[in-house]
């Protein structure tokens, strides 16, 4: 699908979006809009910057405008304008910008869009389809509606760190804020399905997600088990009860680790055949599931003995050749330098604005009619105030530049 | 408070979309979410039943292809029906779905559907408004696009694995399958956005999705581990137990033994501080040079003691409730008999009761993950008996005559 100079439409053209998200989880979900077509303008403000400008890892001898690569990574393609909001005159600037988009973005935890009057009662006089989307960390409803937390705190609350680990150990937590990277989607999903309905019927709406409650969406099967069964799944570390072997078994080198998936018997013979050991498959304590189950210390400690004497990515590929699920356990490097497909399919250089500084950054991770959608990179501070405010909004010169000295545009 | 399962009338966003939903393990999630905002979701499994139904846990620990808790919380709302492809009838049956589809979710082994004439280009050769979305372990293109994967080798290729977990353990998986939910959600976005497109585009046209599970739960991982921790500084990040961001520890356990997360952000130095005066825990953090963040930062280890001293005072949720009173990001490291009793779920509506008769049981299971206030997405029905739809789609939606569905019956085909 492509326009009239060949490039490909992609699938969000045409979208305008008000984006008054900061942080993580909530840029990650606008950045989608942005790297699939839509128009997003953050909206910022010298008092009032987007946090996470602070955090992270910054790009070595780059000067102080460059942004810090978490920054980058939430924040690609986007427009950004400065815009004081405890100034009246800001906010009726934001509703004439909400006026001309079809989406309005934010993750303030309580009442803040509502204190400025840019809730969604207010915005519905202005834009009376437009769609709101809010996903502090416990939503806008209930009784700890005002608690907060960062990614660590969403995945203890929604129970995905006491779910893990091994029996008898502290809880692990995930190692990455994997809140942070999941809650988008999830938020996508509901935006995706307001602009059809809307489509269908003109008819916009607000959307409430907390965070807390996305992560607790994916406990899977352990809700259910818990109250239909009465017993709580067990931690298992790295084992599952419907495989053996299953888990992480250490290859040849320095803390390199393959994941190994193996479910029935003849899945099992293959991997026995493929280690050098047909005779496994034969040996009464694994002929059958329940006995591998039964005896998976002794099961893990046989497969052990021959990965540990192998490259982690030669093991990978033979086990795999005779059809067994495996993977290298792949740590950053593996992800940019040696995997065979994420370097160049997954990942993409992007340059600053100065020439600073390449930012690698990962693409969503979808493809359409085979087609990744590009990456831009994520715009300066304010760069865009001259297009939204003078171009979009029609602000006269003369006005801008009173909005500029007035510390409204600030 | 449990939300009323019983209006049987699907009204969510998506209430005029069809799915065929084909996805192993991989990408049932997917038609789950799907079927949560109203699409009519027809789940197409072989006559025996697919391998959904074969995962644990079972439903009193006793195997069965109705009792699969796997199946009756990935399948809700989802209507059923069997149908066999290795036979030609039967894939000719599954052409003649798609045709009343606009979206199709498989997660079959790329260039296997194509082979069988039931792949992208044959259905969208009738039919080019659909939306085809495949959901693969290493993606549909590459050289490992043929190999298998199951959740575990998911959070490992994708980089997750290796964050997760004490030093001295080997890299620990996330619980519950967070490699299938990734591709899952993932690809409930990825197709509801080529819906929209359809929907902006005066021709309709549908897309072809491709969603790789590599891809996918790497998404995560690049937050903690941005990709530029290696291109610019040549670090690796590890795993590392019970830390935080920035190495500081962030679970303690309190004065009841179970656990929190505690974390004092920068900007709220002096409220901690004030808990602590108040507590009367003397310590040189009082001093002038703790106010400084990177000397705070580089004495983790003693800031997790003071704190690990102030929690040892009282129970959990004393600490959750006074932490976030005090403004600090405190939360319970909540286990999942902690979430069914939670005020704030209960209080959104989270949960959900689905009677199954044939089970005898009201199933009480978690739902939907946001609240849309004009078209709610919900958890309305329990998950298709196997092939309990048969005649409803096969007769209703395609016009099979009784006679015709019997003598598929009769055939194997269904």
């Amino acid at each position: 699908m492509s326009d009239e100079g060949g490039r490909p439409r992609l699938p969000l053209e045409g979208l305008r979006v008000a984006d008054f998200f900061w942080l993580i989880a909530g840029p990650a979900t606008s950045r989608m809009l942005s790297d699939l077509g839509a128009e997003v303008i953050k909206v910022e403000t010298i008092t009032r910057a987007d946090q996470i400008r602070d955090e992270g890892t910054r790009p070595p001898g780059a000067p102080p405008s460059s942004p810090n690569a978490v920054f980058h990574d939430c924040n690609t393609g986007k427009l950004s304008i400065t815009l004081n909001l405890n100034d009246p005159r800001g906010v009726e600037l934001a509703k004439e910008l909400v006026r001309r988009c079809d989406i309005v973005t934010n993750n303030f935890t309580g009442e803040r869009m509502d204190r400025w009057g840019l809730g969604y009662p207010d915005l519905v006089q202005v834009k009376p389809d437009i769609i709101m989307l809010s996903m502090p960390v416990m939503g806008t409803t209930g009784p700890y509606r005002t608690y907060g937390a960062n990614g660590i705190g969403v995945l203890a609350y929604g129970g995905l760190d006491a779910n893990m680990g091994f029996p008898g150990r502290a809880p692990v937590g995930m190692g990455p804020l994997y809140s942070d990277f999941s809650s988008p989607y999830f938020a996508m999903a509901a935006l995706m399905a307001a602009l059809h309905h809307r489509a269908r019927t003109g008819e916009g709406q607000f959307i409430d997600l907390a965070q807390a409650q996305a992560t607790a969406s994916l406990l899977g099967t352990d809700v259910l088990e818990y109250t239909a069964n009465g017993r709580a799944r067990p931690p298992e570390g790295n084992r599952a009860r419907d495989f053996a072997p299953h888990g992480a078994y250490r290859c040849w080198g320095d803390d390199r680790w393959i994941a190994i998936a193996c479910a029935g018997d003849e899945e099992w013979a293959r991997l026995a055949g493929a280690i050098g050991r047909p005779d496994l498959a034969r040996d009464p304590r694994f002929a059958t599931h329940a006995a591998r189950k039964r005896h998976e210390d002794a099961l893990d400690a046989e497969v052990t003995a021959w990965t540990r004497e192998r490259d982690a990515w030669q093991a990978m590929h033979l086990l795999q050749a005779a059809g067994v699920a495996a993977s290298v356990v792949e740590d950053l490097e593996d992800l940019v330098v040696r995997d065979p497909h994420l370097p160049v399919q997954h990942f993409a250089p992007v340059l600053d604005v100065e020439g600073y500084a390449t930012y690698t950054t990962h693409r969503q991770p979808m493809r359409f009619d085979g087609e990744v959608p590009p990456v831009r990179r994520a715009p300066l501070f304010g760069e865009h105030n001259e297009y939204v405010f003078r171009e979009l909004l029609g602000l006269t010169e003369e006005r801008y530049i009173e909005l500029l000295v007035g510390e409204v545009i600030y | 408070m449990t939300a009323d399962c019983a209006d049987p009338e699907p009204d969510g966003p998506l209430a005029d979309l069809r799915v065929l939903d084909l996805a192993g393990e991989i990408g049932v999630f997917c038609g789950r979410l799907l079927a949560e905002l109203g699409a009519d979701v027809v789940r197409v499994e072989p006559p025996g039943g697919d391998a959904v139904r074969r995962r644990g846990p079972f439903l009193d620990g006793e195997p069965g292809v109705e009792r699969s808790l796997y199946h009756q919380h990935f399948n809700v709302n989802k209507r059923g029906v069997t149908l066999d492809l290795e036979r030609e009838e039967g894939r000719a049956l599954l052409r003649a779905l798609a045709a009343h589809a606009d979206v199709v979710v498989e997660s079959w082994t790329p260039g296997d559907a194509d082979a069988r004439d039931i792949g992208y280009e044959a259905l969208r050769a009738q039919h080019p408004a659909l939306v085809y979305t495949t959901i693969t372990p290493f993606g549909r293109e590459g050289p490992m696009r043929r190999y298998r994967g199951r959740d575990l080798t998911g959070v490992a290729s994708s980089g997750l694995m290796a964050l997760n977990g004490f030093p001295e353990d080997p890299p620990t998986m996330p619980g519950s399958e967070q490699g299938y939910h990734m591709a899952s959600l993932v690809a409930a976005s990825a197709t509801l956005i080529a819906i929209v497109g359809r929907d902006l585009d005066p021709e309709r046209r549908g897309r072809r999705v491709d969603v790789s599970m590599q891809e996918a739960a790497s998404m995560p991982t690049l937050q903690h581990a941005s990709a530029n921790f290696y291109t610019w500084l040549r670090q690796v990040p590890a795993r590392r137990g019970l830390s935080g961001l920035r190495g500081g520890r962030a679970y303690f356990r309190c004065g009841d033994g179970r656990w929190v997360s505690f974390v004092v952000p920068p900007y709220r130095w002096e409220e901690f501080l004030a808990w602590l005066r108040d507590e009367r825990i003397e310590c040189e953090l009082f001093g002038e040079e703790w106010r400084n963040r990177a000397y705070r930062v580089q004495r983790g280890d003693r800031l997790a003691e003071v704190i690990e001293t102030l929690v040892q005072r009282y129970p959990r949720d004393h600490i959750f409730h006074e932490g976030q009173r005090r403004r600090l990001l405190v939360t319970s490291t909540n286990t999942v008999a902690d979430l069914v009793d939670d005020p704030q779920l209960a209080a959104r509506d989270y949960f959900v009761s689905l009677e199954h008769e044939a089970l005898g049981r009201t199933l009480r299971d978690g739902g939907v993950a946001f609240a849309l206030s004009r078209t709610p997405a919900r958890v309305w029905r329990r998950a298709p008996l196997l092939g309990e739809h048969n005649r409803e789609v096969y007769g209703g939606l395609l016009g099979k005559s009784e006679g015709e569905i019997a003598s598929m019956r009769k055939a194997g085909v269904i």
